[in-house]
């Protein structure tokens, strides 16, 4: 029976990084190819049960607390037009008041910082170094709002996966498999490491242990990149931080100049000429 | 004592000539050397764009030497140059980056940019200030 089990659990793993490797080569993205759909589905079950809870227990706890402060820490792969892969960093810092008050700060190489307020009504972008806001209006919880202003504009909402994806339980939603890794330490602290794969796209996530399932890291491995960009964020959590309601109102200062946020175009763009106002 | 001088002042004059070939054979191509390709996925939102923001940090202006070496090669940096070059003054053609001497304008409480009669609007987009080619606001 322990040998049967182990076999198994073994033959999950390779399967996991045989649909990796099929993906990978793949030139265009599109439909996984069909070798890699039914490779999966001769071992059950794809996403191991125990990686599937562990994520589940952390969107539900993210979304169970009243309010926090995040500092991240990013890492980001680019790959040149020429070829070369470089690497970017970057720091976020971010205060959330439950359910609907977000302040976040992006400080990205090679970009101006950024910093966004959501106050339950209003989303603002305001970059400082160009003296440039932009605004929606927004309602709903902040996991909400992050998830419809990604779909209907052309942005990616920085910590978007963990403040919108995994406190709305979506983070699984595009998942082909999973395992739990093992565990690892994040910073000193004891996590259980996990990994998944989707379309496009290996994960991982580093969840702490014990009764405070925080993210403490994540990386995303681009796939249809033959040299595999990551992208990195550690992430340290404060749980009980200071909060004053008037930081997450944006007010443009004297000489701001407001500029729009680009829609998010249909997935043919192109040809049809688009509004000019 | 003078074997050793000339030596490194032979030495300098190395090192001085390969900085100056390499400062001129690389200026022209500076720009575009650092264009990335942006298709690394920072999130797992599967309705993210893709392609929108080849042109980053690319001038229009640039002048499209390659001489080859490691950051040069490969065809699509000049493609992707020419493209910009070409679409640069369409209406909707996006750039990572204004001409000089532009002057802004406000309507509708919307700022724009005027550079040598051709408007843009900034937009944000893709997590960056690009601008779009408009006709007079």
């Amino acid at each position: 029976m322990q040998k049967v089990s182990a076999a198994i659990g073994v033959f999950g793993i390779v399967t996991v990084l045989g649909v990796t490797e099929g993906s990978a080569q793949a030139p265009k993205k599109s439909a996984p190819p069909a070798g890699a759909q039914s490779k999966t589905a001769l071992t059950a079950p794809a996403i191991e049960p125990a990686a599937a809870a562990a994520v589940n227990r952390m969107g539900s706890y993210i979304k169970s607390l009243s309010g926090f402060a995040i500092h991240a820490e990013i890492a980001t792969d680019e790959v040149l037009v020429a070829g070369p892969k470089v690497q970017y960093g970057g720091a976020i810092d971010a205060t959330y008041g439950a359910p609907d008050r977000l302040w976040m700060r992006v400080a990205h190489d090679e970009r101006d910082d950024q910093q966004f307020f959501y106050d339950g009504a209003t989303l603002s972008l305001w970059i400082e170094a160009k003296k440039q806001w932009a605004s929606v209006a927004m309602a709903g919880t902040v996991a909400d709002t992050i998830t419809g202003v990604e779909s209907k504009y052309d942005v990616t909402f920085p910590l978007g996966d963990l403040l919108a994806r995994a406190a709305r339980q979506d983070l699984l939603k595009d998942v082909e498999a999973g395992i739990v890794i093992g565990t690892g330490r994040v910073a000193g602290v004891e996590c259980d490491h996990l990994g998944f794969h989707q379309a496009g796209a290996d994960w991982q996530v580093w969840i702490e242990q014990g009764d405070r399932p925080l993210p403490r890291k994540m990386v995303i491995t681009t796939l249809g990149e033959p040299s595999q960009p990551q992208h990195v964020e550690i992430l340290t959590w404060d749980l009980s931080p200071k909060i004053d309601s008037a930081m997450f109102t944006f007010t443009p200062p004297e000489g701001a100049q407001r500029i729009v946020i680009a829609e998010r175009k249909a997935a043919k763009p192109a040809t049809t000429k688009k509004k000019v106002k | 004592m003078k074997p050793v001088t000339s030596s490194r002042t032979r030495h300098v004059t190395v090192f001085v000539l390969t900085v100056a070939l390499l400062t001129v054979a690389f200026a022209p191509v500076h720009a575009q050397r650092r264009a990335v390709r942006a298709t690394t996925h920072t999130s797992l939102n599967q309705n993210r764009n893709t392609n929108v923001n080849v042109n980053r940090n690319t001038n229009v202006n640039v002048n499209v030497n390659n001489h080859g070496g490691y950051y040069n090669h490969g065809p699509s940096v000049a493609g992707v140059v020419a493209a910009s070059v070409a679409t640069a003054i369409v209406v909707g053609a996006i750039v990572n980056s204004l001409p000089p001497n532009c002057t802004t304008l406000v309507v509708n409480g919307l700022a724009y940019q005027n550079c040598g009669g051709t408007y843009y609007q900034p937009q944000y987009q893709g997590n960056s200030v690009s601008y779009v080619v408009v006709v007079h606001p």
